[in-house]
């Protein structure tokens, strides 16, 4: 299946990462203030069961905005969905770029490995994810709204991708809400009170404990 | 033996050595189709080129999972054509032609006469472990070369 990203010919090779014939620059499909998601590339092993929207610039010389077609070579490990990385199976595979005509402009290899924990963070208003985690508890007051998003983590890795996960709270505290952004919900807490939000993904279970104060 | 007769004999001797051999006459350059990798391999993997020309032998070897581009030209030195090229096993490996982003290169240039080629580019994919035929071709004839993937270590 063909993917509908648009390239742009001389794109900025020093952000992303670099294809294997340096005729690409690749990253995942950011948020647009997202700083360090901007300027990193590939730069961690995609999660089992995460999906990754991927943005792939053409940087050959004199090429201008190429259809491209994503190929994996390993399918069981890595899955292509559209314009989407999905993580299968622990290991690594290129992942082709192709023109229309089947012809290779570039190629990277990624690796993709089995979380062991979950962390949660708390969004900013662009999406971007603060720098550290979520601690197990947290206070919050009556009315307050913020937006948390799971992230999978094997080691000190955080991997990337976004996880499919069951949202529960206890409904006596607070709403989650879908407001439609990847692997996140928006938490609206309402009653004083002492309650748990509960992220369920591929067998794993992150709990975060909430007390909410008059 | 006097001296003169002497050197006279090692003339005579030297010129028939030299009419048997062939010496009087250049020998041709060698002519032989040329492979070189494009990429390297990424950690935990290997992606390799190896020939032995007078045994006729060429080999890629490469981990399950990786892409390898090569580069080709056929036996008088011009980029080889690829059109038609084949891997017996897709179940092995794959044959992709590719894109490079290299100046064209001059095949000839005999007083008036001079050509630019684009360089000729294509990527092996290895997809599981196992052995396979690739044949190239290269426009003045078909090269063979075996393709070998190696399991990724778990």
């Amino acid at each position: 299946m063909f993917a509908v990203l648009f390239a742009c010919g001389g794109g900025d090779s020093t952000t992303g990462t670099s294809g294997a014939m340096q005729q690409s620059s690749a990253r995942p499909d950011c948020a647009p203030n997202d700083t360090s998601c901007q300027l990193d590339g590939l730069d961690a092993p995609l999660a089992v069961g995460a999906r990754l929207p991927l943005d792939v610039r053409i940087t050959a010389r004199g090429v201008a905005a190429p259809k491209i077609a994503l190929e994996a070579a390993r399918a069981d490990v890595l899955e292509i969905r559209g314009a989407e990385l999905v993580g299968k199976a622990p290991g690594f595979s290129s992942v082709l770029f192709s023109g229309e005509d089947g012809v290779v402009l570039d190629f990277v290899t990624l690796s993709v490995a089995l979380p062991d924990r979950l962390e949660l963070y708390r969004l900013t208003d662009d999406g971007a994810p603060e720098a550290s985690p979520l601690p197990e508890k947290i206070q919050l007051a009556p009315g307050d709204d913020l937006e948390l998003s799971i992230r999978a983590f094997s080691g000190a890795t955080r991997l990337l991708g976004d996880l499919d996960a069951a949202w529960e709270v206890d409904g006596a505290i607070g709403t989650l809400l879908d407001a439609g952004r990847r692997a996140s919900r928006r938490l609206r807490v309402k009653t004083p009170g002492l309650g748990t939000l509960a992220i369920t993904t591929g067998g794993s279970v992150k709990t975060l404990t909430i007390e909410v104060l008059p | 033996m006097s001296a003169p007769r002497l050197f006279a004999l090692s003339i005579v001797a030297l010129l028939v050595t030299l009419a048997a051999t062939g010496c009087d006459k250049p020998r041709p350059p060698e002519k032989h189709p040329t492979f070189a990798p494009r990429t390297s391999a990424p950690p935990l993997a290997i992606t390799e080129y190896v020939e032995d020309r007078p045994r006729g032998l060429r080999s890629i070897r490469l981990t399950e999972g990786v892409a390898m581009a090569l580069e080709c030209w056929d036996e008088s030195g011009a980029p080889c054509l690829l059109e038609g090229s084949t891997l017996g096993d897709e179940r092995v490996a794959s044959f992709r032609r590719a894109y490079g982003d290299f100046d064209a290169v001059s095949v000839s240039g005999r007083g008036t006469q001079r050509a630019y080629l684009n360089r000729a580019v294509f990527v092996v994919v290895a997809r599981q472990p196992g052995e396979a035929k690739l044949v190239v071709q290269t426009g003045k004839g078909p090269v063979t070369i075996d393709v070998t993937v190696f399991p990724q270590k778990r």
